[in-house]
């Protein structure tokens, strides 16, 4: 595994970071780039839809068709994706803030998961069905890990959700094994709690 | 400290973001005003080779371009010409665009723009969805006449699809001919 930064200065370090699996691989794929390039492809999204057409069903945000859930979901990624771009910020001190506070930890129940924690946004709108998955290494860096259109209410319910929960957990050993993560800081949170 | 040893760890791991990802993002940023288009034409291609039982190579062999080319239109990335929409319109028989009438009145033409190209501001798409109706009628019609994707749930009414032939009979290709 690699480190690929997306919007970020690698020299503080902070900002938006992805993994990279198959550094080898070329042109290096990153799972932040790869997530995003499958939903702008609207054959992937229908072969996604029709066949999760009964979990899409009983989903509350179920639009019509599945013609409308395509579009939905474009419209949400275009949403995220301006989001996290440095352009529509003043520094990326601002791009950082709106991480720390859209990165939610993994579990909705807690706050803070302990050091690289896995974390979802949904972006600035809370009734979103696209995920995307990061490790949170300290308030002002985000590694990503993947993302998903979540349909269902646990991870484990839907294969391709369940899978990204795995990987999430694979990246975050990667990055303990590594020693990447920011003690120091932690050590400060966990006393300020 | 804590920083700059993240930072020396961070370096041993570090890789390059590939340029095609870099240009892929700036492709997208830049011709999302016609992507949204040409994705709902997409799903329409899509429906028809369902129906049919053709596949994407087939088709291309009936249009005459290259799988290639019509891998493009499937996934939505195609910038396509009138030209081939007018013989995707022949030879799938189907309605791929329609004109409007001129004297369609402005407020109509707006929300119509609203709902299909996503091209008005998306961040208050958003928080308008999250707001009161009352919010909503600024955009000339309800929030669910103008967004159906966002209507309140549970909405698990599926529309009667359209059959190929009442499509085409409203085509502009058909009425040209």
């Amino acid at each position: 595994m690699k480190i690929v930064p997306i919007f970020a200065d690698e020299q503080i370090p902070k900002g938006l970071f992805a993994i990279c699996l198959n550094p080898n691989e070329i042109p290096t794929p990153n799972e932040y780039d790869k997530f995003i390039k499958w939903v702008y492809d609207n054959q992937n999204l229908r072969s996604f839809f029709k066949e999760r057409e009964h979990l899409l069903k009983k989903n509350p945000y179920f639009p019509n068709t599945i013609k409308d859930a395509v579009k939905r979901t474009f419209a949400e990624m275009r949403l995220l994706e301006q989001h996290l771009k440095p352009s529509k910020y003043n520094s990326l001190a601002d791009l950082c803030n709106f991480l720390n506070d859209n990165f939610k930890a993994l579990d909705n129940q807690s706050n803070y998961g302990g050091e690289l924690q896995p974390s979802k946004t949904r972006g600035p709108n809370n009734n979103c069905w696209i995920r995307i998955y990061a490790i949170r290494v300290n308030s002002e860096m985000f590694i990503v890990t993947g993302g998903a259109i979540k349909l269902v209410l646990e991870m484990n319910e839907d294969d391709i959700v369940d899978h990204e929960r795995r990987k999430l957990l694979r990246v975050r050993d990667y990055l303990k094994q590594e020693g990447m993560y920011d003690a120091e800081t932690y050590k400060e949170i966990i006393l300020n709690l | 400290m804590a920083i700059n040893n993240l930072k020396e760890k961070l370096a041993k791991n570090l890789i390059s973001r590939s340029a095609e990802d870099i240009a892929a993002e700036k492709w997208r940023s830049e011709n999302w005003h016609w992507l949204g288009k040409s994705g709902d034409i997409a799903m329409n291609v899509m429906d028809a080779l369902d129906d049919y039982g053709w596949n994407q190579k087939q088709l291309a062999a009936k249009l005459g371009v290259s799988p290639q080319q019509v891998s493009k239109i499937v996934k939505g990335h195609e910038n396509l010409t009138l030209s081939t929409i007018c013989k995707l319109e022949e030879v799938l028989g189907i309605a791929l665009i329609t004109i409007p009438d001129y004297t369609v009145q402005t407020e109509q033409l707006v929300s119509d723009n609203f709902h299909r190209n996503f091209d008005l501001d998306i961040d208050l798409w958003f928080q308008s969805i999250s707001e009161t109706q009352e919010k909503s009628s600024e955009l000339f019609l309800s929030l669910e006449e103008v967004v159906p994707a966002y209507s309140e749930p549970p909405k698990n009414k599926k529309p009667a699809k359209k059959k190929i032939h009442e499509v085409a009979g409203e085509s502009n290709y058909a009425l040209a001919a």
